[in-house]
Order: structure tokens, then C-alpha cells, then sequence
């Protein structure tokens, strides 16, 4: 069983990674929490789930729209709720997209209804048996997929112009626009690569449970929040490897302790690891 | 310019907001009955379903010329499923509205807070869809026609074993769901009754989207059988990551199987699947053809539970007010609807007979076992 759990936890993990990128990204350079990550992600699945219903499209493109269609949604979000209030005070984009996350759920609900929709697999459920893995087809999609997207996004932060751009604004908004950076055009443009992770994680997730909701993004957004905070604020890699840990100990707490404890164990694990270190596993020391 | 730009709107929202709330709504021809539902949120569902099945009856009556001459108006109040919401739509029916009659509320825990409030202002409360255990106990005002899960447990729990032979099985509950909890109880009652041992207990969190931890630990203890005792939802989730995973036992299931809704999500994931349910909506019987045919008509859907619920409460209420003789909100009026409704016998609606016993609120009436064949609902043989 406990092969069986382990991969459960990383498919899972995978799917927690790639939703804590996008929140880590946004705080990374701005400063601030996008609060409706949680709905973006929701709405990706939602994309995702019109274009292979009613666009008729194959999961694959179905996949990129909703990529696309949540980088849209996302540069929208920076337009409406950040940009104008960017300047006023650090509380006021919090609780605009604070509403902003109420009105995406409530959209949804009128939109695609209260409950949960099935969502077409597309992909046939063949098993693998590998060692002591039980690992379906879907499973290998989906954690190829999300591993991709966390390298693809590495080497763009890291080697591209723009990824490069991106750090610098992280480091010093100012500083990075007295150097010539379009600070806000990089803002921009973080915001969609941001949501389309989201966006992606939510087709992801539908199509590994086979049902999404419109409350699907709350929880997800509250988990996402808590591993930046256990990775560390801001940290790529801190975002991916706390993502993947809570993975691991929702699965592994459910699988050998009482599931009623699950979400109590994550959160006291993450509490103690915070207590140990303060700014989160990779976070670094602000002087 | 600014400031009163502001006030203006407040103003007129103060308005609005304060126009609805002067004084009771009814006008002197109409009978007001209250709808407390879960008309938005996780359990829409089956509030918008409950509705919808008093809104056929309604229009049934009042197209028969309405109780004692008087046409029927329901009022919905949406409380979201939320306890909390519950308490204040029930307070507005009783104190601003004045109602005759509060139908409601849908859940387990929204009654559960509701009716001793109502009880104490004496005015009838019937709700057609709570199932949890106990919420009629002590309360003489509190009125349920749905099918309690302590009343139908034990004809499923019978009917698995003698389908499926069964030795043990596992439980699977909903920790923060209180109808879960209540039904895990229920179970465990009526399997020590049957003699069936509780192998193992699992459980998961309302609103988990992830339950392959769960199953894969439920896979590891080979089990003759699970008992599922959420809501549709999350029971639909669970099937299907059981099939994924192989495991392919019988599954003993709630009232929540009784929304075609599960059927949509879990498609076949649901075969093997047995459980209570006060209607079936493939009856032969005319009076229920005619109820299917009018519900699919007027809101394109096939009716469930539910609906067949509503109707039938609507119209036992109907009745007694009518035998009560009184349609004005009253204490002694209120008194005389209780009265005329806790002697209803043998009322036969779509969701079979029903007969309200002295000094019980729970009417007893027919359970049918049902499960699901290629894909459809069925009598279990």
C-alpha cells in the first residue's frame, strides 16, 4: 500500500506544486497574494471542460485553451484588480481579489451550476504495473505534464530575457524600472504565466478525479497559500518541493493515521517546520 | 459632489433594502407557506429539486380553486444549507411573514436548528427531505415525510445481506458532515443488528476533491462491501476512484444515491450499489406517471426523491389546513393545523402511503430497495 500511497501523494503534490508556482511568482514580484488563484484554477478546469464538451476539441488542445484562457483571465485580474490599487496601500489588491475570488465562485455557480460536473476522461484507463506501482496511463499524463510545465518554467525563469527581467523586478520593483525593465509590462505578464500554471493544474485535477466544482478553487488557493508560506515566500523551488510535501503528508496521513487528522497533521507539520525556520525552507533571511 | 453622489446611493439602496421588510407579505386571499432551502451552495441541489415539487403541487391546488377558497403562495428563503442562515430565514417566516406553515429546511443540520425555534412559536414545521436521526423527537410542531435513515437503514442493510451474503463491511463517512455522522451511526446500529461486522472505518472532509488516499487504503483491506454515507458528491468521487483503483464491491449507500445527479457524475462507477429510497420515479403506478410527466414537462428533468417528496408534503399540508377549517397565522389556528396534521392516515401520494402515528412527527411509510442497472435505476430483485 504504501507504493500505492507514495504515488497517490505525487500525483497530487504535482498538481498542489503547480497552483503554489503561480501564487509564489505573483508574491515574488509584487509582494502581494492573489487570492483568486484558487478561482483561476477552478475556471482552467472550467475551460477545459467546454472545449472537449462543446468545442469538441481533444483533451490536448482542450489543455492549451484553457492555458491560454486562464493567461487572459489572468492579465484581466492585473488590469482590474492590481494595477489601480497597486499604489494605494498593500491591503487594498488583497481584499479586491479577496472579492474578486467571491465573485469568480459565485460566476461559476450561476454559470455551470452548484454541483459537481463529470469531467470526460479522454485518456483510457489502462494500468501499468511497475514494481510495486499500480500506475495508470492518466497518472503518467498528468505527472509528465506537471513535471514539464515545473522545468519549462525553471529554464524560463532562469535563462530567458523575460524570466530574467522577471527576477529583477522581484528583487526591486524600483531599482528594476530605473534600469530600463518595463516594470509593468513584466507585472503583466507574470500574472498570466502565473494563472496558466493555475489554469493547467486545474484541468489537471479534473481530469485525475473525474468531477469539478465551482468551490473546487477555495481550498486549493487556502493549500496553495500555505505552501508558499512552508517553501518560502516568493521561492520557485520552495513552491515545487513544498507543494510535492504536502502532497505526500496529506496521502501518507490518510493512509496510516485517521483521515479525520489529515488536514490537522499537514498544518502542524508545516507549523513546526516554520518554527524551525522561520522563512520557510527555501526562503531567505529579509534584513 | 463626490459625498453626495455617495449618500444618494445610499440611500437608495437603504430603500431597497428596507422596502420588502414593512410589515407581513401575504395578502388576505393567499395562504403563506414558508420554503426554508438550500436554494444556492453545495446542497442546491436538492433544494431547488424540494421546490420545484411543491411549485407542481401548488399550482395543482390553486388550479382546484386553493384551500378554502384561498390561493397558495409559497415564500422561498434560501439559507445555503448554512445552519447559521437557516436560524434567520425561519425567524423572518415566523416573525415578519407570518406564515402559516414553514416547509423546510432541507438538510439535517439546517433542521436541526430550526425546529425548536419553530416549535416554540408553535407554527408547524415539515420538512420533505431531512433524514437525520431524531429531529422530530419532543418537538410537537416538527413534522417530517421524508424517509429517516434510522426507518431505512435497516431494510437496506437486510437486503445486502441477503443479496450479497455479507460478513463485514467498511465504513466511509464525511467527519465534518453531520448527516454522515448521524447515518455512520445508524449503520452501525442496524449492522450489529444483522450481525455484519464493521471491518474497518474511513473517512474524508466535505469539499475534498482527492480521495485516492483514501481508497487506495480502503483497496489494502479487501472488503466484502463499503457503506457510503455522504452526499452525492463526494460519494460519486468515491466510486469512481474505487473502480479506478479495482476494487469492485457492493456498495450500501444513503439517501443521497436517490439524485439522478450521482448517476450523472458516476455513471457506471455505481453498479453494485443498493440503497432506500421513498420513490421511484419508474412506478407503474398512474398517479406517479402522471407526477414524472408533469415534472419533466414544466422543468425538463426527470423528478427524484425530492421532488416526489415536496409534492407529497405540500398536499398533506393542504389537507390538514383544510380539515383545520382555518387559513389566518394564528397561535390557536396553528394549533388546529398541528392537530389536523398529526391525524393524516393513509395518505397516498407519489412517494407511497403515509400515516402520521400519535406523538410521532416521522410518517411511516413505503421504503423502496433500489440499485442500478445498465446505467438506470431499478427495484433490486
Amino acid at each position: 500500500m504504501l507504493a500505492q500511497q507514495l504515488l497517490n501523494g505525487l500525483t497530487l503534490g504535482s498538481t498542489y506544486a503547480l497552483v503554489a508556482l503561480g501564487f509564489t511568482l505573483v508574491f515574488g514580484i509584487l509582494g502581494m497574494i492573489n487570492f483568486a488563484h484558487g478561482e483561476i484554477f477552478m475556471l482552467g478546469a472550467y475551460m477545459a471542460l467546454l472545449l472537449v464538451t462543446v468545442g469538441k476539441l481533444s483533451i490536448f488542445w482542450s489543455l492549451l485553451g484553457a492555458m491560454v484562457g486562464t493567461a487572459i483571465l489572468g492579465m484581466i485580474i492585473e488590469r482590474v484588480s492590481f494595477r489601480p490599487l497597486r499604489k494605494v496601500s498593500i491591503l487594498a489588491p488583497l481584499i479586491s481579489t479577496i472579492g474578486l475570488s467571491i465573485f469568480l465562485r459565485s460566476l461559476a455557480q450561476i454559470i455551470f451550476g452548484a454541483e459537481s460536473t463529470r469531467f470526460p476522461v479522454g485518456i483510457k484507463t489502462a494500468f501499468y504495473q511497475l514494481g510495486p506501482f499500480q500506475i495508470s496511463l492518466l497518472q503518467i499524463v498528468i505527472l509528465a505534464i506537471s513535471f514539464s510545465l515545473m522545468a519549462i518554467f525553471q529554464i524560463f525563469i532562469k535563462k530567458t530575457k523575460i524570466g530574467k527581467a522577471m527576477r529583477a523586478t522581484s528583487e526591486s520593483l524600483y531599482t528594476a524600472g530605473l534600469l530600463g525593465i518595463p516594470v509593468n509590462r513584466i507585472i503583466f505578464l507574470s500574472f498570466a504565466v502565473a494563472s496558466a500554471l493555475g489554469g493547467v493544474a486545474g484541468v489537471l485535477l479534473g481530469l485525475n478525479f473525474n468531477a469539478i466544482s465551482p468551490l473546487m478553487g477555495k481550498m486549493v488557493g487556502l493549500k496553495g497559500l500555505t505552501i508558499i508560506i512552508l517553501g518560502g515566500m516568493g521561492n520557485i523551488t520552495g513552491a515545487m518541493v513544498g507543494g510535492l510535501f504536502l502532497g505526500f503528508v496529506e496521502v501518507l496521513s490518510v493512509g496510516y493515521l485517521t483521515s479525520s487528522y489529515r488536514d490537522a497533521v499537514a498544518f502542524a507539520l508545516m507549523f513546526l517546520v516554520l518554527l524551525i525556520r522561520p522563512t520557510g525552507l527555501f526562503g531567505r533571511v529579509v534584513r | 459632489m463626490k459625498k453626495r453622489f455617495l449618500m444618494t446611493i445610499c440611500l437608495a439602496l437603504g430603500i431597497l433594502l428596507a422596502g420588502p421588510s414593512l410589515g407581513p407579505v401575504g395578502a388576505a386571499d393567499e395562504v403563506l407557506i414558508g420554503n426554508a432551502s438550500s436554494l444556492t451552495g453545495t446542497a442546491a441541489q436538492y433544494g431547488i429539486s424540494t421546490y420545484e415539487g411543491l411549485e407542481v403541487a401548488m399550482e395543482e391546488i390553486n388550479a382546484a380553486g386553493g384551500i378554502l377558497g384561498k390561493k397558495i403562495r409559497i415564500l422561498k428563503g434560501d439559507d445555503s444549507g448554512d445552519p447559521r442562515q437557516a436560524v434567520n430565514v425561519v425567524q423572518k417566516f415566523i416573525t415578519k411573514d407570518k406564515v402559516l406553515v414553514i416547509i423546510g429546511a432541507e438538510l439535517t443540520g439546517t433542521t436541526r436548528v430550526t425546529a425548536p425555534i419553530s416549535n416554540s412559536a408553535g407554527m408547524v414545521q415539515f420538512t420533505a427531505s431531512a433524514t437525520g436521526a431524531g429531529l422530530t423527537d419532543n418537538l410537537p410542531f416538527m413534522f417530517r415525510n421524508s424517509l429517516p435513515e434510522a426507518y431505512a437503514v435497516p431494510f437496506v442493510v437486510q437486503a445486502g445481506k441477503k443479496k450479497f451474503n455479507l460478513g463485514s463491511v467498511v465504513m466511509i463517512t464525511s467527519y465534518n458532515l453531520d448527516y454522515s455522522v448521524d447515518l455512520t451511526k445508524i449503520y452501525e446500529k442496524a449492522l450489529g443488528a444483522a450481525g455484519i461486522k464493521i471491518q474497518d472505518k474511513i473517512s474524508y472532509a466535505e469539499g475534498d476533491i482527492d480521495f485516492s488516499a483514501q481508497v487506495s487504503k480502503l483497496k489494502a483491506l479487501k472488503p466484502e462491501a463499503v457503506v457510503m454515507t455522504g452526499y452525492y458528491q463526494e460519494s460519486a468521487q468515491l466510486m469512481i476512484e474505487m473502480r479506478k483503483q479495482g476494487i469492485h464491491c457492493p456498495i450500501l449507500g444513503s439517501n443521497g444515491f436517490n439524485d439522478p445527479k450521482i448517476l450523472d457524475l458516476a455513471g457506471k462507477a455505481m453498479e453494485g450499489s443498493i440503497w432506500a429510497s421513498g420513490f421511484f420515479p419508474d412506478n407503474p403506478d398512474p398517479k406517479v406517471r402522471k407526477f414524472v410527466a408533469k415534472v419533466q414537462e414544466k422543468y425538463k428533468k426527470k423528478p427524484n426523491q425530492f421532488h416526489a417528496q415536496a409534492y407529497d408534503a405540500m398536499w398533506i399540508i393542504a389537507e390538514a389546513i383544510k380539515r383545520a377549517g382555518v387559513t389566518e397565522s394564528t397561535a390557536e389556528n396553528r394549533i388546529k393545523i398541528r392537530d389536523a396534521l398529526a391525524r393524516t392516515t393513509g395518505f397516498v401520494g407519489v412517494s407511497g402511503t403515509h400515516t402520521f402515528k400519535p406523538g410521532k412527527g416521522d410518517a411511516e411509510k413505503s421504503v423502496f430497495i433500489l440499485t442500478l442497472k445498465t446505467e438506470k435505476y431499478a427495484l433490486l430483485d
